[in-house]
C-alpha cells in the first residue's frame, strides 16, 4: 500500500467507513496477536477487546 | 604535591575536552551527513539494494498511536481480569459444596458476620448492599476486619491508591443515598 493510498483509507477509517477500518486493522493484525497472547496462549477475548478499543479510540487519532 | 596535583588535573581537563570534542565530531557526523545525502537524493531514503522507498510519516505515528493503544488495551484488560470475582450460575455450582455441613456452617458464620455490621439506620444497610460488590469488599476489609490499605491492596492484588479511591467513591455513593453527610 502506497502512502497515498494509507493515507486515503485510514482518513474514510477515522471518518467511520467499515471497508476501511477493516483494511487497517488487517495490516495491522500481526501487532494485535502479538498483543494478543496471555501465557503463552491466544486469548480471544483480549484480541475482542483490543477490536473495542481501537474503534472506539480511532476518531481521537489526528492526520 | 600542590604543583603536581595541579599538572594532574590540568592532563586530566585537556585529555576529557579531547574526548568530548571527538564525542561531537561524532554526534555531528552522525546528524548531518545523512540529512546531506536525502537532500542530494531528493529526500528518499535509499536501501543497500538500490531500491528508492518514500519516508511515510502518516504510517510511522500511525503504527506508533496503534502500538500505544494495543499495549493499553492489553494493559486494561489484564487489570480488569485480576480485579474480577469469580463467579458460577448456580445451576454449574457442584452439589456436594451446596449440601455440604462445612458450607451450611461457613453460610452461618458470614450471615452472623454481616449481621455484626451493625448499621444504625435501615436506610444505611440498603445503601450498603446496593453498592458494588468491590467497594462493598474494600469497606468490609477495611472497616470490619480492620484492614490497612496497604493488606487490602496485598489481598486484592491492586494498587493502594485503588483502595483509597473505591473507599472514597463508596462513601460518597453510601452519603448519596443517606442524602446527606450527617450519618457517616
Amino acid at each position: 500500500m502506497t502512502a497515498d493510498t494509507f493515507r486515503k483509507t485510514l482518513t474514510k477509517a477515522i471518518r467511520g467507513s467499515n471497508e476501511a477500518l477493516a483494511d487497517i486493522i488487517e495490516m495491522y493484525m500481526p501487532l494485535i496477536n502479538r498483543y494478543s497472547y496471555v501465557d503463552g496462549e491466544l486469548d480471544e477475548d483480549l484480541r475482542q477487546y483490543i477490536f473495542l478499543h481501537i474503534f472506539k479510540n480511532l476518531s481521537k487519532f489526528s492526520l | 604535591m600542590r604543583l603536581l596535583r595541579g599538572n594532574r588535573v590540568e592532563k586530566q581537563d585537556r585529555t576529557s575536552t579531547i574526548f568530548e570534542s571527538r564525542h561531537t565530531i561524532k554526534v555531528c557526523l552522525g546528524f548531518f551527513v545523512p540529512r546531506a545525502l536525502m537532500v542530494c537524493f531528493g529526500g528518499k531514503e535509499h536501501t543497500m539494494y538500490g531500491k528508492s522507498t518514500e519516508r511515510d510519516e502518516l504510517r510511522g505515528k500511525f503504527t506508533k498511536w496503534m502500538e500505544v493503544t494495543v499495549y493499553r488495551a492489553r494493559l486494561n484488560y489484564l487489570k480488569a481480569q485480576r480485579r474480577r470475582i469469580d463467579t458460577i450460575p448456580l445451576e454449574d455450582a457442584p452439589i456436594e459444596k451446596l449440601c455440604s455441613q462445612e458450607g451450611e456452617e461457613q453460610w452461618i458464620q458470614k450471615m452472623r458476620r454481616a449481621d455484626s455490621l451493625d448499621f444504625e439506620e435501615e436506610a444505611l444497610a440498603a445503601a450498603f448492599s446496593q453498592l458494588p460488590a468491590m467497594k462493598k469488599e474494600v469497606l468490609t476489609m477495611l472497616f470490619l476486619l480492620d484492614m490497612t490499605p496497604q493488606e487490602i491492596a496485598g489481598e486484592l492484588s491492586c494498587t493502594v491508591q485503588y483502595v483509597y479511591k473505591q473507599r472514597s467513591l463508596a462513601l460518597k455513593k453510601l452519603r448519596e443515598a443517606l442524602k446527606g453527610g450527617d450519618a457517616l
